[in-house]
């Protein structure tokens, strides 16, 4: 093989290029930082920022440990037992991931404001609750693939040594998938550090919801800037600190294939998991989808089911082809860049982390700097003829990859890794250059991981809002767009039937990532 | 290196491949100078498909729109320059059109037939002009109410405590409202105000409609809200047991802000836009105003049968055009204050 | 209650009339079988034979359909494994790869003091001959040395019975015998009652106190190696153990016959047709005049060619076991 250094061959340019292009609307908001506002800082300072801190802080630890413990704790219960329906349930579990987090705050927050009072409905505890019913999903998936993954003979050895199937599980299972669930824990809290939505619901005043109050109350883009990048800097010290936390230890069993360790289950036992996985669904999924039907009911009857731009299969149409571009441009680009950068070792490895920046930033500041960042190159004309990259398909479809080209680049990254270096070693020596080992070996082997990476950003396409919202071309209008047109003016009725359609979408999506997370997909590195 | 190089031209390919796929409908091209169409950029989105196709019905101009919250739409027609598709910029709010104005990109218009909008509702160099007015005003429980505060002052009288609703200081309804009382009473005193009202513990909820809900269940007695939302409630329960006071009726009238519309300085049809922006400062005033239960901006129109009934009121219309001067002090003085 | 009843269930692992149905199928049928004190049991079958099944009904990983189980004379059939106090190794060793092996070793201590659980943790490493190497992590050490943390993990707590489930399956022919040997010394230093499973013929017969047989779910035979192998039950049970030939010995009964058993002579009816060298003997298959196969060793230089017409014959002093035809 070629010794690589930086600087030299065609795939270290393309690699730098797609590194720059997909790191420049972040960089463009950050750039801001070079000459501080000091007088807004100072004022942030003596004002709101102590409590933004106070309430991000708070909401990121209850809620990442709250999906921790939730997710942990139910791809336990599928994975280890069996009793009737696990298939079916461990397969529901993962559905709320298919509800976006603004649906289920508003459906949330319309239900409890009856019983519980207007007042006390608006509390960082119930935002915290809302946050966590949505997002544990993710850990969900993370620790439910991890447990598989593991022999059952470990679970063995440590009841005959002992101890408890509770103990083994939390002495040795759990640790053991310790590297997934952080994974999964650390896409939680960025999603709660970034989220706009539900915290404004429920008047919690994060960090990212203070981007937003400084950008749009004093139309100043610097300053806000400025606070997003405290929101950068704080994910990429999530990952530093559980990189660090790893040290010498290591969580896969050499030589050791998975296997079921599911038991079956009898009395009291069975009636715990079935009330715990079922109760779970029922507060995640069934309250709010009864929820949104009852008012898609009200809406038929009102003759409310289309919006200002056009009916529902207009915006399917729309929502299906920017999730689909999307999707497909960051498998491209994703699988692409792991190819290039895993030869370039520690280089390759800073610039795929310089690609992921876009998934750290909230999704509106994301939005802005794609908007600034295309901007700049129409107005250079660099692009021919007379289309405008600002509000085209393609610039809503390249924010989107901004967005979440962190997902496809980690999910892939570690599937075509867990290919064996025999099977590649094997095809080399059988006359096949890299390129088609690439394709006829490495990314078939790896397919399952592959489907893993692009339903996840299919789902986040589908569910995503900001970006959506400023970069969306005439004639294209996704659902996200129409549940925000109705819930701006608390029209809960008329929002019921796009949030639906979301969910009806993201369904199969669902289901095509838990089939690819049980043929061995790798969903994080 | 060689493989390398094929590796490198394959994805280049379907890169290739990819981004003139998902350039392939033409629809971020600058709308044709034909007159045929305008293109429209509006935060305020309620009912506004309607007002378009009469629009459209009347004069044969087409109109595409996009909705967008009023600063995202503002920083995308900065970004865009002199390539910008839009024609119209239509905010929710004075304040944001005026940062709008500030920042270059809505373009001064002369002409006779918007003098229809009374000079108070447009920007003095006629880069906007308002299209509907909105009063903010103090609304209380026909239940539990007898005589309501009359001032915005009066908010923050003790008895209200714990019995007060308020829109956060995230919403610029809250914004431009306390820009109106820094304008009429001086920056201490707003502050002493609105510290009043926090004083009251109030609880902070971000949808008027949710505020009127609240009042109905007992969750506050009195809350200032927008009167149109109210419209709404009232024309799906006529009984809805929610009062008007109209506040500063003594003074300088209730805060009033306004829905609004300028032509883009690199407006690609700026004579459609011209025509879409006079027909809705005359013929289209009764029906833009009317889809959301607003105040023609055009005195001579009269509102809807709901909004009518609830008689008639003095507004503080003068501060309108310095909304946008106000409001990042009132932004500020909201944080300090400790306003939610 | 028969004898085997007896002994089983007063020793210190024993089953009675065990069966575990998985749907119709018999994975372990009516198994009774003792492990005595301090014995080293191997239990010995072809792959799917269920003797890892029985290994785990015995763990209480698993539940028996019906049957007894006993350890150290009590009844632990409903009892959790963890409350059984059995150790486990396995093929694939299953060390705790997020724990150093010192912490591996006192996984089992845990209602031992710090002292005492540091103290044992010492003495197991140096029982399996890894002395020093608490602090470092499993996957920085070879697969024979991973076996042998695995050991000492299931030793540590002075389990009354080790359970062995193909513990050198995993390992290169040149570790595994040094391994084994040092395995079989750390059992019985310990005085460790074991039972080995394995599907390791010589392994059986080499290290097994006493081999168990078993097959399709039954035990066929438990005894000495030396008489298992001698005097099998069954054609199975002998052919599983070792090359064999049948020899009919007239009245309807057949004798087994071991190649070694056999003396080859030149010229004579029957014809070599294959062979092959084994290092002390050539090993020749001779076709006899009926049609039956014999398998016969030879020094080398008694050794002959592929074709060579021949005689065989039962080496004066050699006593043959007796089967009926099955």
């Amino acid at each position: 093989m070629i010794a690589w250094r930086p600087g030299r061959g065609p795939g270290w340019a393309l690699l730098v290029v797609v590194s720059v292009v997909m790191a420049a609307p972040v960089a463009v908001i950050v750039w801001s930082i070079a000459d501080p506002s000091t007088e807004v800082w100072r004022e942030l300072w003596q004002t709101r920022l102590p409590g933004m801190l106070v309430d991000t802080v708070t909401l990121v630890t209850l809620v990442v440990t709250g999906a921790v413990v939730v997710g942990t704790a139910l791809a336990w219960l599928v994975s280890a037992h069996e009793f009737r329906g696990r298939r079916l349930l461990s397969w529901l579990l993962m559905t709320p991931i298919a509800i976006p987090g603004y649906v289920l705050g508003f459906v949330w927050l319309d239900t409890l404001q009856s019983p519980l009072g207007a007042r006390a409905v608006r509390s960082i505890w119930l935002c915290a609750a809302v946050l966590i019913v949505s997002l544990y999903p993710y850990v969900y998936v993370f620790a439910w693939s991890a447990f598989r993954e593991q022999s059952p003979r470990t679970v063995d050895v440590a009841r005959t040594l002992g101890r408890s199937s509770f103990t083994a599980w939390w002495r040795v299972v759990v640790p053991m998938a310790r590297p997934s669930i952080a994974a999964g824990a650390a896409l939680v809290a960025m999603e709660v550090l970034t989220d706009v939505g539900t915290v404004r619901l429920f008047n919690v005043s994060t960090v990212a919801d203070g981007v937003l109050r400084v950008w749009f109350g004093t139309g100043d883009r610097d300053a806000a800037a400025e606070l997003a990048v405290v929101l950068v800097v704080a994910a990429m010290s999530l990952i530093l600190v559980e990189r660090a936390l790893r040290g010498r230890a290591r969580y896969t069993q050499s030589g050791v294939r998975g296997g079921s360790v599911a038991r079956p289950v009898t009395g009291l036992r069975t009636v715990v998991v079935n009330v715990a996985g079922w109760g779970v669904l029922f507060i995640a999924v069934a309250v709010p989808v009864v929820r949104l039907a009852r008012w898609a009911l009200r809406a038929q009857q009102l003759g409310q089911t289309q919006s200002i731009s056009g009916d529902l299969g207009f915006h399917v149409v729309s929502s299906l082809k920017v999730a689909g571009l999307a999707t497909i441009a960051c498998l491209v680009i994703g699988t692409t860049m792991v190819f290039i950068a895993r030869e370039r070792g520690r280089w390759g490895a800073a610039l795929g982390r310089l690609a992921s920046l876009g998934y750290a930033v909230p999704g509106p500041v994301v939005a802005i700097g794609v908007v600034v960042a295309l901007a700049a190159v129409d107005r250079r004309g660099w692009w021919p003829g007379e289309v405008l990259l600002v509000g085209s398909l393609a610039g809503l479809v390249y924010a989107m990859v901004v967005r979440f080209l962190a997902v496809a680049h980690q999910g892939i990254g570690a599937s075509v890794g867990k290919v064996s270096p025999s099977a590649v070693a094997s095809a080399r020596t059988l006359g096949a250059g890299r390129l088609r080992v690439a394709t006829r070996v490495e990314l078939p082997l790896a397919r399952a991981g592959i489907i893993a990476a692009a339903t996840l950003v299919a789902i986040d396409s589908l569910k995503e809002l900001p970006v959506t919202l400023l970069l969306r071309p005439f004639g294209v209008e996704p659902l996200p767009v129409w549940v925000w047109q109705a819930t701006s003016e608390s029209l809960w009725v008329q929002a019921s039937v796009p949030s639906l359609m979301i969910v009806a979408i993201g369904m199969p999506l669902v289901a095509a990532l838990l089939w690819s997370v049980e043929r061995g997909a790798e969903v994080v590195s | 290196m060689r493989t390398s190089t094929r590796t490198f031209l394959s994805a280049t390919v379907l890169i290739g491949t990819l981004v003139p796929a998902a350039c392939g409908d033409d629809t971020a091209a600058p709308a044709e100078g034909d007159g045929q169409t305008v293109t429209v950029y509006t935060g305020r989105h309620y009912g506004i498909e309607g007002v378009f196709d009469e629009f459209t019905a009347a004069t044969g101009i087409k109109v595409r729109f996009t909705t967008g919250k009023d600063p995202e739409l503002r920083e995308r027609l900065v970004a865009e320059g002199a390539n910008t598709p839009a024609d119209l910029l239509m905010t929710a709010d004075a304040a944001n059109v005026e940062l709008a104005a500030a920042a270059g990109v809505l373009a001064p218009v002369e002409s006779d037939t918007l003098d229809a909008i009374p000079a108070e509702l447009r920007s003095p160099d006629g880069t906007w002009f308002a299209l509907s007015r909105r009063a903010r005003v103090i609304v209380s429980s026909t239940e539990r109410v007898d005589s309501p505060p009359t001032t915005y002052a009066a908010v923050g009288d003790p008895a209200w405590k714990g019995k007060l609703c308020l829109r956060p200081s995230t919403h610029p309804y809250t914004q431009s409202l306390v820009a109106s009382i820094i304008a009429a009473e001086g920056e201490p005193a707003a502050e002493a105000m609105v510290s009043s009202w926090v004083d009251n513990d109030p609880l902070y909820i971000d949808s008027d409609t949710d505020i009127y809900k609240a009042i109905v269940a007992g969750e506050c007695d009195v809350a200032i809200a927008n009167t149109y939302y109210l419209g709404r409630l009232q024309t799906e329960d006529p009984a809805f047991p929610v009062a008007i006071t109209w506040p500063e009726q003594n003074g300088r009238g209730a805060h009033v802000n306004v829905s609004t519309a300028g032509i883009t300085t690199n407006a690609p049809n700026p004579a459609g836009a011209l025509r879409l922006l006079e027909w809705l400062a005359t013929d289209g005033q009764k029906t833009f105003s009317d889809a959301n239960f607003e105040y023609p901006a055009d005195p001579a129109v009269q509102p809807t049968e709901v909004v009518a009934a609830w008689g008639p009121f003095k507004g503080d219309t003068a501060v309108i055009v310095r909304l946008g001067e106000f409001q990042p002090a009132a932004v500020a003085l909201l944080s300090r204050v400790g306003y939610e | 209650m028969t004898a085997d009843v007896t002994a089983a269930m007063t020793a210190d692992v024993g089953l009675v009339s065990v069966t575990r149905r998985i749907g119709a199928r018999r994975v372990v049928d009516d198994v009774t079988l003792e492990v005595r004190d301090r014995e080293l049991l191997a239990l010995v079958g072809p792959s799917g034979c269920g003797k890892s099944t029985l290994l785990r009904l015995i763990a209480g990983l698993e539940r028996p359909t019906s049957g007894t189980i006993t350890l150290g004379g009590l009844d632990v059939t409903d009892v959790a494994p963890e409350r059984r106090r059995v150790g486990l190794v396995f093929q694939e060793h299953a060390l705790f790869p997020h724990l150093t092996v010192g912490r591996n070793v006192g996984f089992g201590l845990r209602r031992f003091d710090r002292r005492r659980r540091a103290e044992r943790i010492d003495e197991m490493l140096e029982l399996v001959r890894l002395p020093g190497t608490s602090h470092r992590y499993p996957h920085e050490l070879s697969g024979g040395e991973q076996q042998r943390v695995s050991l000492a993990r299931a030793l540590a707590p002075d389990p009354a019975a080790v359970l062995l489930d193909e513990p050198f399956a995993n390992l290169d022919a040149s570790l595994r015998d040094g391994l084994r040997a040092d395995v079989v010394a750390a059992l019985r230093e310990r005085g460790a009652t074991a039972l080995l499973v394995t599907h390791d013929r010589d392994e059986a017969l080499a290290l097994g106190d006493r081999v168990a047989v078993m097959r399709d779910g039954a035990i066929v035979q438990v005894d000495r190696p030396e008489v298992v192998w001698s005097v099998p039950n069954d054609e199975f049970v002998a052919g599983f153990l070792g090359t064999m030939s049948l020899l009919p010995s007239g009245d309807g009964q057949f004798e087994i016959v071991r190649p070694h058993q056999l003396e080859l002579v030149s010229g004579g009816l029957d014809r070599v047709v294959e062979r092959e060298f084994r290092g002390a003997v050539w090993r020749h298959t001779i076709v006899r005049t009926d049609g039956t196969q014999l398998i016969v060793d030879a020094e080398p230089g008694r050794d002959l060619e592929v074709g060579a017409m021949c005689a065989a014959a039962v080496r004066p002093g050699h006593r043959l076991a007796r089967l009926s035809r099955p």
